[in-house]
């Protein structure tokens, strides 16, 4: 009996038996997705992948910063956004992928008792270029997968600096390189998955025109934007899903801005998101993804500032491909 | 001996002193928490209750001249348009713009130098400016912010 009885050990033991077991099959659809801004990668067998997604955002905290936490419910303040998403992911050799991503919003804003009309628009379309720097050749229990990403958005809807109806800005507006590098590493029951990414926004000058006696001239510094997720996965024997914890905190640096002529800095900016992904695989070719994101959880001082803090539900359908 | 001349020295220091603060004194300009020295005003903000970031807020705006008037007035209307706009330094964006227009009496009548701003809507609690600019041909000639914190 005692033997049965879940402790820390065994379940350690448990997991170390189980990522010495050879790989069956990744189930890469999942990994290295939600969050980052490069599209997600195919880090198994597939050839191609195709993604549609409908998302849900509802923002419930602001962080100032000073890192006071305030309930946006509390402020009369209700934002909240759904957005679908299509993703496209293309090996062009062994070791070399293409991806990109478009995605529309609505966007909902209530400020003050004054509800606004949902606004529509686009977002950012991302491209993103992989190369598999480590391949899994031969067997090994430890050594992952390595791939390098290179990427770029393109800012398609408007962004803050070019309204004054932030329902309507559903871009950063930024046109912004981004590097990611990715370490995974999967078995037949368990993955694991590092992901680090810099976005570097370039500097960018923004006109207002929604009041055309007085447009407004601002001009952004980029800054740069770091973000690293850490992903653990569970694939069950029994039934073809899996389920996966990610943890992925945020942090962007200050950013110069001149409007008028007038100069100002941002401060930094940081929060941590905490995710439930669960994948249900109906074949070898398609899926269903439901991912429940969560940056509020981890809003003290430590984990965020000078932020909006929001809770995501996403439910995607993928087709694969297979080499 | 050297008693009457630390006597005089000591004097001396405090006459010095004395006028140094009379001539500090003389001037007798009323203080001003939001200067535009080049147009020679200053502004003052009086809210119609205590800033929230919960509902929108309303104030009034008053220019004086910033040598010859005080809050309690006499108010002159600048020389070049006067606008209010709402900024968050940390965040790097604004708010929508306020409602503005010159206050008037009970006789429907302008009064000159003093201005209400309807429809402060802080979009999130934190630090905010509220910039008190003045304009001309298309360029903000002058400002002064007012900082707050929500």
């Amino acid at each position: 009996m005692s033997l049965l009885k879940p402790t820390r050990v065994s379940v350690i033991v448990l997991f170390v038996v189980a990522i010495h077991l050879p790989v069956r099959r990744a189930f890469a659809g999942a990994c290295c997705g939600g969050g980052l801004a490069n599209v997600a990668l195919m880090t198994g067998d597939e050839k191609s992948r195709t993604l549609m997604s409908l998302n849900n955002r509802q923002a419930l905290w602001d962080i100032s910063n000073r890192g006071e936490a305030t309930l946006r419910q509390d402020s009369g303040i209700e934002e909240s956004q759904n957005q679908l998403t299509l993703e496209h992911s293309q090996l062009i050799r062994d070791d070399f992928q293409w991806g990109v991503r478009i995605d529309g919003s609505q966007q909902n804003l209530q400020l003050s008792q004054e509800k606004s009309l949902p606004r529509y628009g686009l977002g950012d379309l991302r491209l993103s270029l992989g190369y598999e720097f480590l391949s899994e050749l031969e067997y090994s229990w430890w050594k992952p997968k390595g791939f390098l990403i290179l990427g770029a958005a393109i800012p398609l809807g408007k962004s803050t600096h070019e309204t004054w109806d932030p329902a309507e800005a559903t871009s950063e507006g930024h046109f912004t390189p981004t590097f990611g590098l990715v370490f995974f590493k999967a078995n037949e029951f368990f993955d694991i998955s590092w992901a680090t990414e810099i976005q570097t926004p370039l500097e960018q000058t923004f006109r207002n025109t929604t009041d055309r006696e007085w447009p407004v001239t601002t001009q952004v510094s980029g800054g740069t934007i770091t973000q690293t997720t850490f992903a653990l996965g569970h694939t069950f024997q029994k039934i073809p899903v899996r389920l996966a914890g990610r943890i992925s905190p945020l942090w962007r640096s200050a950013r110069k801005i001149q409007q008028e002529g007038i100069d100002s800095e941002t401060d930094i900016k940081r929060l941590t998101s905490l995710s439930i992904d669960l994948n249900w695989f109906f074949n070898d070719h398609q899926q269903l993804n439901f991912t429940f994101t969560d940056q509020t959880s981890l809003r003290n001082t430590l984990w965020a500032s000078n932020t909006a803090l929001s809770q995501f539900w996403s439910l995607a359908y993928v087709h694969r491909v297979n080499r | 001996m050297n008693s009457p001349l630390f006597l005089r020295i000591v004097l001396i220091a405090v006459l010095s002193i004395t006028s140094v603060g009379g001539v500090s004194t003389k001037a007798q300009a009323a203080p001003c928490a939001l200067p535009l020295p080049a147009a020679q005003l200053c502004a003052s903000i009086q809210w119609d209750s205590a800033p929230s970031a919960s509902r929108p807020n309303a104030f009034t705006l008053r220019f004086w001249n910033l040598e010859s008037g005080s809050e309690a007035g006499p108010y002159v209307s600048p020389l070049q348009e006067p606008f209010v706009k709402l900024w968050m330094p940390s965040m790097g964006h604004g708010s929508r713009p306020v409602s503005f227009s010159p206050a008037r009496d009970a006789a429907g009548q302008i009064i000159p130098g003093v201005y209400r701003v309807e429809k402060v809507i802080f979009t999130m609690r934190g630090d905010w400016d509220i910039q008190i600019q003045l304009r001309e041909q298309g360029q903000v000639r002058e400002q002064v912010a007012l900082s707050l914190y929500l």
